[in-house]
Order: structure tokens, then C-alpha cells, then sequence
């Protein structure tokens, strides 16, 4: 197995940093209008994770690809996106068929890698500003 | 006829869940050029090989969302659609 990037490392640390900033919302929430129950906690803990190992996988696949050439590259990509849409489909459809986890928080907490990367965007832009 | 009905609404959220999925192309192809342009970017400037890793990274996960989003409309339409719009025709036929 190859080495792992450290920038890879940093970004997926990022992510899972987010991830659990906002599942710890989320269940605030949750428990604000009284729908709190342990398969949304089982549901976020679920989405949470496949989402920060799809992201890590994302990148894994990214960093194999750039070492190869185009067509390795382009190959490597292709079987990358396509294996992760498998898991997160797989992931749906347990979240729909096992009754300890909800679909919702499941869904939600999916999306949380991607609403991390556009706070940072949004803060490395605004920090380009400020500079500016 | 009643058969008839339900099997429409079966194909139609079939139909609807597959439309959905072309969305799922748009992160492979946004993905393959982000990936091309970042090979092209490193060949130049090796030293850069860091920043330019982590913008890749980010611009995947974001040309990613739009296939997330596709694909839990599919997997809504597939599982949770089809028994709501058959109880739905169930309670208007009485």
C-alpha cells in the first residue's frame, strides 16, 4: 500500500473535525424539538463515518491517480468515484432497511463533509480578502 | 386497472431514480479534468505538488455533492416514493 499524502492526512483531519462539529449540532437539535432517539444517534454516527472514509478514499484514489499516467489516471478515477457511489448507495439503503438507524440524520450527516468544504473555501476566500 | 396504476407509478419512480443518476456523470467527468489539470499543474511545478493537492481535494468533494444529492433522490425514489404515491392513489380511489 502506498504512503499516505500528509496533505491528504491534514485536509481528511479538517473534515473529521467538521464532521463531528456538526453532528454535535445536529443532535442539539434533535434534542431542542424532542426527536431525539438513539437511531439518530446511530444514523449520524453512520453517515458521519462513511462520509470522512469517503472523503479519505476520494483522496487516496486522487493521490494514486496522480501518479500514473493519463489513461492509469483516468482509470483509477473512474474505479474510485464508481466503488464510493457503491458504498454510499449501500449505506442508504442499510440506513433504510435497518430500523436502529434513521434515514434523515443518515443523509444529513453525509452532506457534512461538503458543507465543510465550503466553510473553508468560504474562510480561505474571505481571508483573500482581507489580505487584499 | 387498479394494477395498471400502480405498475405506472412503479416504472415512473424506476424512470425518475435513473434520470437522476445522469447527475452522477457530471462529478466523474469534473473530477477526471480536475485530476488532468492538477497532473499537468504538478508536471510543471513540482514544488507546488502540496497546495495544488489540497485545491483538487476540495474541488472533488465539492463536484461530488452533486452526485450525493442524486443519488439519495434515487434511492428515495426507488424505496420511499413508490409506497407513499400508492397509498396516496389507494386513498383517492377509496
Amino acid at each position: 500500500m502506498s504512503k499516505i499524502d500528509p496533505t491528504i492526512k491534514k485536509e481528511t483531519g479538517y473534515i473529521a473535525i467538521t464532521v463531528l462539529i456538526l453532528s454535535a449540532l445536529m443532535e442539539a437539535v434533535y434534542l431542542i424539538i424532542g426527536r431525539w432517539e438513539l437511531g439518530v444517534l446511530l444514523g449520524n454516527l453512520l453517515g458521519g463515518g462513511v462520509g470522512i472514509l469517503n472523503f479519505f478514499l476520494m483522496g487516496m484514489g486522487l493521490q494514486s491517480a496522480l501518479n500514473k499516467d493519463e489513461k492509469g489516471a483516468k482509470a483509477t478515477v473512474s474505479f474510485s468515484h464508481t466503488m464510493r457511489f457503491m458504498l454510499l448507495a449501500g449505506v442508504l439503503v442499510l440506513a433504510y432497511f435497518v430500523d436502529i438507524f434513521k434515514l434523515l440524520p443518515t443523509v444529513l450527516a453525509l452532506f457534512f463533509p461538503s458543507i465543510g468544504v465550503y466553510i473553508k473555501t468560504f474562510l480561505i476566500k474571505n481571508k483573500g480578502k482581507d489580505a487584499t | 386497472m387498479l394494477e395498471l396504476a400502480i405498475g405506472i407509478i412503479l416504472g415512473g419512480c424506476a424512470l425518475g431514480a435513473g434520470c437522476a443518476m445522469i447527475a452522477g456523470i457530471g462529478p466523474g467527468i469534473g473530477e477526471g479534468t480536475a485530476v488532468a489539470a492538477a497532473c499537468e499543474a504538478i508536471g510543471r511545478q513540482p514544488e507546488c505538488k502540496g497546495s495544488v493537492t489540497t485545491t483538487m481535494l476540495m474541488g472533488c468533494a465539492v463536484a461530488e455533492t452533486t452526485g450525493l444529492y442524486a443519488l439519495v433522490i434515487a434511492i428515495l425514489l426507488i424505496f420511499v416514493a413508490p409506497g407513499r404515491f400508492v397509498n396516496i392513489l389507494l386513498e383517492a380511489i377509496g
